[in-house]
């Protein structure tokens, strides 16, 4: 049975910290509670209206108090268990679809504060690039089924996307190993399927829409000249364009991991000077000033002196030279 | 759960074979599941590992953010044998709580959880001294473990979790909290292994993480 008990003005009901047993509900009196705000220190205090049930949420979830609750007037408190608290909301449907209510915005809210303070460190990866790279994963560990689930969701979700035309290309080899007779397609003949996207436009018509700034249009030519061309040398632009459209699209991590991988596979070409100038320009996005720096350096190493890319690299070195500091 | 709840709930179960992926990180979702028969695991890819970060049974929800709003999804469920689910999404979700009242209770307690939480981690990030943000991560996953562990206490917590799980609970880059780790090494009030973390003693981290967030209340 539900057991009431009376409370003085100034009385405490219970303390932050206390150990939440039952779950108590104003009958008669004022009740408030009180706490700091998690962000500002700031008290703040919320009064309790009769026949509300208040510190729910601590008991259902099995944590202490982070309130206290003070009575203000004599009050008279019903002090239900865990179990006759729940028969009792069984019973009333309307009460429980509240709280339901009112919990989901709670945490629908906080969940928001959280996501904001992360987004602004840039720690969250762009969706559709996270879902890509799963796929990707899922291939090289030969989990077939699941690499075709993820690549398959993903142009459902994104048939435009900019990796739609890899996904359509390698959820086709997920699913010739699923489905196929052959055993599973190893990495080596990849290249002997028949690509699902279409050949590749001409170079120079996707380089121009590239400086016209159609950055995604841009994209998907090159990444159509990466599965299809043969020519190393307009591979490797290819390669390099895709960072510098990755870049010109706010995705700087993606970016500055596509040149660096360019930079690896082919090593010697005349635009590095180029490929570490837009690393650079990735890390400066990325608040990572003292790494921007070292590539501008070495950037300008290689630039020739006459060029008009040359006085660019000079000027973002000299901005984040005297940044430097600031994030360390 | 009398025989209409039943017919009313057939509508939505789902059944899933062994190993086969219920949804994927990243992917844009608007249905929750509760499990009515089998287990599933929540798996991250970390670098190149499928790391598994909890195990679910019968009875537990998941996916429940999907309620709340059209977020991506923050990890992979996969069915960890055959798995039966019952799948709901906003529409219908508050017609199926009414008729089960049950159901209803068992989400309440879980948004409780989740506020708590929540409300937990955003106390991490409200810090501005990023020493004491990685700090209080280690202070915040010590509080989830279990009392009877702590008698006789030398102040000593293993951690299973990487540089990148310490970095995404206190919201920076991994290279910028592998520096803090170094850091706090040096100072001898942790130890980074390969496969774990020590903390040397957890409530020097409490008193540091402590003295930092009254320092910062006082500035404001």
């Amino acid at each position: 049975m539900p057991k009431t008990v009376f409370y003085r003005a100034n009385a405490i009901v219970y303390f932050q910290g206390d150990k939440a047993d039952g779950i108590p509900i104003l009958k008669t009196g004022k009740i408030e509670l009180a706490y700091e705000d998690i962000q500002t220190g700031a008290e703040i205090r919320e009064s309790i209206k009769t026949g509300e049930f208040f510190g729910v949420k601590a008991a259902l979830g099995n944590y202490p108090h982070d309130e206290i609750a003070m009575a203000i007037t004599d009050c008279l408190v019903i002090h239900f268990s865990i179990a006759e608290f729940e028969s009792f909301v069984a019973e009333h449907p309307r009460i429980l679809m509240k709280m339901l209510q009112v919990f989901s915005t709670q945490l629908r809210r906080i969940h928001h504060q959280v996501q904001n303070l992360l987004s602004t460190d840039r720690i969250n990866t762009n969706q559709e690039a996270g879902m890509f790279a799963i796929g990707e994963y899922y291939l090289k560990e030969k989990q077939y089924p699941k690499a075709y689930y993820t690549f398959k969701k993903y142009l459902q979700h994104w048939p435009k996307g900019i990796y739609a035309p890899q996904a359509t290309l390698k959820a086709g080899i997920a699913e010739k190993s699923l489905y196929g007779n052959s055993p599973a397609v190893s990495e080596a003949n990849e290249e002997s399927l028949e690509p699902p996207v279409p050949p590749a436009a001409n170079f120079d018509e996707i380089d121009a829409r590239y400086k016209m700034g159609n950055y995604k249009e841009a994209m998907r030519g090159f990444l159509s000249i990466v599965q299809n061309e043969q020519d190393k040398a307009i591979l490797a632009i290819a390669e390099f364009r895709i960072g510098c459209c990755l870049y010109h699209l706010d995705m700087f991590n993606e970016a500055a991991g596509q040149l660096a991988s360019a930079i690896r596979r082919h090593p010697d070409e005349s635009f590095l000077g180029e490929e570490l100038f837009y690393i650079g320009l990735c890390h400066k996005e990325l608040g990572e000033m003292e790494k921007a720096y070292n590539f501008f350096v070495k950037a300008g190493n290689l630039i020739p002196k006459d060029g008009p890319l040359y006085k660019q690299v000079l000027e973002k070195t000299r901005e984040v030279r005297d940044m430097r500091g600031s994030n360390t | 759960m009398n025989l209409l709840d039943l017919s009313k709930f057939e509508r939505f179960v789902r059944t899933f074979k062994e190993n086969e992926i219920i949804f994927c990180e990243y992917e844009p979702g608007d249905t929750f599941y509760l499990i009515q028969a089998g287990r599933v695991k929540i798996v991250k890819i970390i670098g190149n590992i499928e790391k598994i970060i909890d195990i679910l049974k019968p009875g537990e929800f998941f996916g429940e953010m999907a309620l709340l709003e059209n977020a991506p999804r923050s990890a992979s469920i996969i069915a960890l044998e055959n798995c039966k689910l019952l799948e709901f999404n906003r529409s219908n979700f508050e017609a199926l709580m009414t008729g089960n009242p049950q159901m209803a209770i068992k989400l309440l307690s879980l948004f409780a959880q989740r506020i708590y939480d929540q409300k937990r981690r955003f106390a991490i990030l409200t810090l501005s001294d990023e020493y004491a943000r990685v700090a209080d991560v280690f202070v915040m996953l010590a509080e989830t473990w279990r009392l009877e562990y702590m008698d006789s206490d030398t102040g000593k917590r293993v951690y299973n979790n990487s540089v990148a799980d310490i970095a995404q609970w206190a919201g920076m880059r991994a290279d910028r909290c592998r520096q803090i780790l170094i850091h706090f090494q040096e100072q001898q009030r942790i130890k980074v292994f390969n496969d774990r973390i020590e903390v040397t003693n957890i409530h020097d981290l409490v008193r540091f993480v402590n003295s930092r967030r009254n320092f910062q209340k006082n500035q404001n």
